[in-house]
């Protein structure tokens, strides 16, 4: 559909319409494009074309899990750069035109996101907490085991933090990409771009270390991390 | 598997679909990330950005409040449903916001449910 804006999911290398997506506002996804360099959008509501720094955060939640959804979906079937949330075009064509205005940089991430997913690993750093009231026999005794405690915490966070950086750069070794994630003195955290044939061995690498408790590992989801930040018309 | 952490699955797991993933998931993937075109937007990033600021805020506040135990405002008839906003914005939008976020995580799956976070 010409003239009525449009909303843009992600840039792709294929023209192949992916069955029954939905997008914002329950619109039907559809690809704009070539086999070479493609655009997936859907007609955009007027609502989602309204947002603002007003608006109800439910239904930008609501258009981020959709966004979340659709470049989900598009990411089980081929290669995907996902577009920034709320990316709005006046129509199929200007989307278009603006995806092959950055057309070689747009191949080349392509090609460089292709068969790889994102992968995000967050080690805690806190060591679980005892009950020491429990323990306490007396008032005294509940605040000398407290200061013991305080000593024993700060060691072990620096023990975990060490430990942490070795699993996250162990696990680095088997990804294109690395982006780490900030130290919040309570979590370190990095996100990966693995290719698939890798996939085993990260996931083998990262759950090698026993030593560290509740590594949470989040994926595979689409490259949303690894794709080229500003592209296109200046 | 043992470990209830892990949220993926052994072998050929880039090729598996994603687990399911919790609103706070699909937000920390999403908001600030992708690609950007200058040019035909027609949202303001700037907003988006304001946006996506609020919606972490709302996120962290109503999971850590749940986390602690904290719900009084879920009783309180005056703090839910409608019974405020006179300035026509936003009115009574606390209940509301709740249910909607409840579906939409039941729409992005069933979330991680072994209390980690």
């Amino acid at each position: 559909m010409t003239g009525a804006p449009v909303y843009a999911y992600a840039v792709l290398a294929t023209s192949t319409p992916s069955p029954a997506l939905v997008g914002v506002g329950g619109a039907p996804v559809r690809i704009v494009g070539d086999d070479e360099l493609s655009v997936a959008v859907s007609d955009a509501p007027e609502r989602v074309t309204r947002i603002d720094s007003d608006s109800d955060p439910a239904l930008v939640a609501e258009v981020a899990v959709t966004h979340f959804e659709v470049v989900s979906a598009l990411f089980r079937a081929g290669a995907v750069l996902p577009m920034r949330m709320c990316t709005l075009f006046d129509s199929d064509e200007s989307a278009l035109r603006a995806v092959r205005a950055a057309a070689p940089r747009f191949r080349d991430a392509l090609r460089r996101v292709a068969g790889a997913a994102q992968w995000t690993v967050r080690i805690p750093l806190r060591p679980r907490r005892d009950d020491l009231a429990a323990q306490s026999s007396s008032g005294a005794d509940y605040l000398r085991l407290l200061g013991g405690r305080r000593d024993e915490e700060a060691r072990a966070i620096e023990e975990a933090r060490t430990s942490a950086a070795r699993l996250l750069e162990a696990a680095a070794g088997h990804a294109i990409d690395v982006e780490a994630g900030p130290d919040t003195g309570q979590q370190v955290s990095a996100t990966y771009l693995v290719p698939a044939g890798a996939a085993d061995a990260f996931l083998a690498c990262v759950r090698s270390d026993t030593a560290l408790r509740d590594v949470d590992l989040t994926g595979p989801f689409p490259p949303f991390a690894f794709v080229p930040q500003q592209a296109g018309a200046p | 598997m043992t470990e209830p952490s892990w949220s993926a699955a052994s072998s050929n797991a880039a090729l598996q679909r994603p687990q399911a993933a919790g609103l706070a998931d699909v937000l920390e993937l999403v908001l600030d990330k992708g690609v950007v075109i200058a040019g035909d937007i027609k949202i303001n990033l700037l907003e988006i950005e304001l946006l996506t600021i609020k919606l972490r805020l709302l996120i962290c506040s109503v999971d850590r409040a749940r986390e602690m135990g904290i719900n009084w405002w879920e009783s309180d008839p005056t703090l839910t449903a409608g019974t405020y906003g006179s300035d026509g914005k936003g009115g009574g939008s606390d209940h509301e916001l709740a249910r909607r976020i409840e579906e939409l995580e039941r729409r992005v799956g069933t979330g991680r449910s072994e209390g980690e976070r």
